[in-house]
């Protein structure tokens, strides 16, 4: 299949090493540790940094690319809209999933960019990808999942208030008052005190599976990629690298879908405001 | 805890690169809502609030136009009314003065025609007195021219005695 690395490369086959699970280490700063997928990340940064100063010239009169900016916004909020119901709600996590989105579709997309995969460097004799796609790194979706979660977090204390969020963890005082009214529904109190718990480690499932999909998907992608490259170096690779667009932009989609489906069940429920 | 980690490490699990990872998505996130999402959500809403205000604007723009349309085709209608009627008026009154100035207009000529026919016949009188005046005179004029011949005292008095009869 893919041509071992140090094989020399034919007109027809494309040497190329095989990503390791572990993304390369540069560095180290302090208590973080600066991977390839890192850099990825700052770039996205810089993209992102240069996406803010073109949007702070937007005007009530649209012209050129705030075109395009509107259109993704309005996208994105139509899409969270069908999610979660209604606009009202859906304005409340637009920002986040948003910016999620924004991240994901650069970060999955970034390694289609031609010429971007050929900036190579040596780590120990070992030539690693300068840019490597920062989705195909578990400690960057792990990362991104982490913070997903947290904020999850924070909008639904900010939302029901910090009693009010974690009384869906933590029912002591249903259990309490279940049993004041008998028996019965003391361990039905019970039982929901014992899926409160389960709740708190659904959260940190959440964290595993948003993660480990996104990975996993982008990884095979990538190592399939590198494969085909070895075996055929023209023709299929492009329809593969077609293919690429297509599961970045997938995998972005489901990766928020799934995280707008987790903001809608923190939101409040309509009606219950008051 | 480290069994977790040694799971995690399978995957190529670096707490290290992760927490990295973690603050550089919390970053982007930071910026992307206060500066790219907010900014152009303000934007589309400010707009949306311009266009649906506009077109309330205009909405009622339309009613006032329908309820100024009726206004004016009902001041339009009652002012067809009032012109016909001070049509009608006029043209009844100007046959009334035309009647009137008519009558009138007879009368005085009337009266001028009496008045003239008096002083016709005023001026015939006059006329003939004077006649009746001079025509003794005229005649014995005539009379003596014709026959050559000077008439008489009692001659000019028959012949004056016989024309007064």
């Amino acid at each position: 299949m893919a041509v071992p690395h140090g094989e020399q490369s034919s007109f027809f086959r494309i040497e190329e090493p095989i990503p390791t699970i572990n993304a390369p280490i540069l560095g180290d700063i302090g208590i973080f540790s600066v991977a390839t997928t890192t850099l990825t990340t700052v770039f996205i940064t810089f993209l992102v940094v240069m996406l803010i100063i073109k949007s702070s010239r937007a005007k009530l009169v649209p012209s050129g690319s705030q075109h395009l900016m509107e259109i993704f916004y309005e996208l994105i909020a139509k899409f969270i809209t069908q999610i979660v119901g209604t606009h009202e709600k859906a304005k409340k996590i637009i920002p986040y999933v948003g910016a999620l989105m924004v991240y994901l579709i650069i970060a999955n997309l970034l390694p289609l960019i031609p010429g971007l995969n050929s900036l190579h460097l040596t780590i120990g004799g070992e030539h690693v990808l300068l840019f490597r796609g920062a989705t195909t790194d578990f400690n960057t979706t792990f990362g991104l999942a982490v913070a997903v979660v947290v904020m999850m977090q924070i909008v639904g204390m900010r939302e029901q208030g910090v009693f009010g969020y974690l009384s869906h963890f933590i029912q002591i005082k249903q259990v309490i008052k279940g049993f004041r009214h008998g028996i019965g529904s003391g361990m039905s109190a019970l039982i929901s005190f014992m899926v409160g718990l389960i709740e708190i480690i659904s959260e940190f499932a959440k964290m595993l599976s948003l993660s480990l999909r996104l990975f996993g998907n982008m990884f095979a992608h990538e190592v399939l990629t590198v494969i085909l490259l070895g075996a055929f170096a023209f023709g299929v690779p492009a329809i593969w690298m077609g293919m690429g667009l297509l599961v970045g932009v997938v995998q972005s989609v489901v990766f928020v879908a799934l995280v707008t489906v987790y903001y809608s069940l923190v939101l409040k429920k309509e009606g219950k405001e008051h | 805890m480290q069994s977790i980690l040694d799971i995690l490490g399978t995957v190529g699990f670096n707490w290290h690169v992760a927490l990295a990872n973690f603050f550089n998505f919390l970053i982007i996130l930071f910026l992307l809502q206060k500066f790219f999402f907010g900014k152009i959500g303000k934007v589309i809403d400010t707009r949306k609030e311009i266009i649906e205000k506009g077109l309330n604007q205009a909405r009622d723009s339309e009613i006032l136009l329908a309820q100024a349309e009726e206004t004016k085709s009902e001041i339009i209608k009652n002012a067809r009314k009032e012109e016909t009627s001070i049509l009608n008026n006029a043209h009844s009154k100007g046959a009334e003065l035309a009647a009137s100035l008519v009558a009138s207009a007879e009368s005085d000529i009337n009266a001028k025609h009496q008045a003239l026919k008096k002083e016709e016949e005023h001026l015939a009188e006059k006329v003939e007195n004077a006649f009746r005046k001079k025509a003794p005179s005229l005649v014995a004029s005539m009379y003596a021219k014709t026959l050559q011949k000077e008439m008489t005292e009692d001659e000019n008095n028959a012949l004056i005695a016989r024309m007064q009869v």
